[in-house]
């Protein structure tokens, strides 16, 4: 397995994300809602089957990027990404420091902290692709787009090169 | 005894290291988190300064990184400290009563937030956000973000590593008599 492995590191994170029913629930990705997007969808790109636009709502709202400006209406997203890798003294490691923040409509900024914590739940102190994942202390609001509520965790782990 | 001036010597050294390397990390992450490649070229890393033993170390940026950081036109962050002197200043176009960018007038004296001399046709003032000509573009925050990253335990981690691991027996002078 190659050490460097940054995009299955990435997948392995989303996927696990994705998978949560709890999580998918607090944003707004189960059930009714998730019916209402996947048919907002449909509007936009008609031919959609409809369970292919409920993945698409999905995959589209848990992004494996920092992207924010085109948040409109009412949606929900998580960006999962990493920052720089910082330098320890051994060489041979390095340490990765992933980013999820979680963009929220303001008038649900509790959800944001709610989903904040179902994924310190589900990662901190957790394997993901053969490395344990280890929270920092949270940074509180971050930048996102007018109308938006944004906050962010990060988790970190040792590479070895 | 105790060598302390070669000891205070090679701890500041080591602190300068160190600072060298969280205004490395700061200036990765400030340009990660700017929403336009230019605000990003902007940034660039300056001097580490000892100055009456303070260790400063700082990154600056130009009018790219200060509008790529505060947001431009409409969508702009008014709590911007410096837009108030930006607005006195002759950079700011007369015609533009409000945030949203607009043409300048045919007035002499005006230059540009790059410091270029400008001058626009007629009275100036039409909107071209709303022409959709220019894009307002919101703030990025991404040095101000960057910096409480790293005011939040990353380097008080960073100087307790060096601390903790500059060899302090090495200025111990023993004595063979």
């Amino acid at each position: 397995m190659p050490l460097y492995n940054p995009s299955a590191d990435l997948n392995a994170i989303q996927s696990i994300l994705i998978s949560d029913t709890v999580l998918l629930e607090l944003m707004g990705l189960t059930g009714q809602q998730l019916i209402n997007k996947a048919n907002n969808y449909i509007k936009k790109n008609p031919s959609t089957p409809l369970e292919k636009a409920k993945n698409l709502v999905i995959a589209h709202s848990i992004i494996k990027r920092k992207q924010w400006t085109d948040l409109a209406d009412s949606n929900e997203r998580l960006c999962v990404y990493f920052i720089p890798a910082r330098r320890i003294r051994n060489e041979s490691f390095f340490e990765e420091v992933l980013e999820i923040d979680c963009h929220v409509p303001a008038t649900y900024d509790y959800k944001a902290w709610q989903i904040q914590e179902r994924i310190f739940k589900l990662l901190h102190k957790k394997k993901v692709n053969n490395r344990y994942l280890y929270a920092d202390p949270p940074l509180g609001e971050l930048p996102t787009m007018s109308g938006f509520f944004c906050c962010g965790s990060r988790y970190k782990f040792y590479r070895n090169i | 005894m105790f060598d302390s001036a070669a000891c205070i010597r090679d701890l500041r050294s080591e602190l300068i290291l160190a600072m060298k390397q969280l205004q490395q990390e700061l200036l990765a992450e400030a340009q990660q988190g700017m929403l336009t490649p230019e605000g990003r070229d902007s940034l660039h890393d300056d001097e580490i300064k000892d100055i009456a033993n303070v260790i400063i170390a700082s990154i600056v940026g130009g009018a790219w990184a200060a509008m790529d950081e505060w947001g431009t036109g409409s969508l702009m962050d008014t709590s911007n400290p410096a837009l108030d002197d930006y607005k006195r200043s002759n950079m700011w176009n007369p015609a533009r009563h409000d945030n949203k960018i607009r043409t300048r007038p045919n007035a002499p004296g005006q230059i540009n937030i790059f410091g270029k001399p400008v001058n626009g046709k007629g009275a100036g003032g039409i909107d071209l956000e709303g022409l959709g000509i220019y894009e307002a573009q919101p703030p990025s925050h991404a040095i101000q973000t960057a910096a409480r990253w790293m005011d939040n335990g990353r380097m008080q981690s960073v100087i307790r590593n060096v601390i903790s691991t500059f060899p302090f027996s090495r200025f111990i002078i023993t004595d063979k008599k």
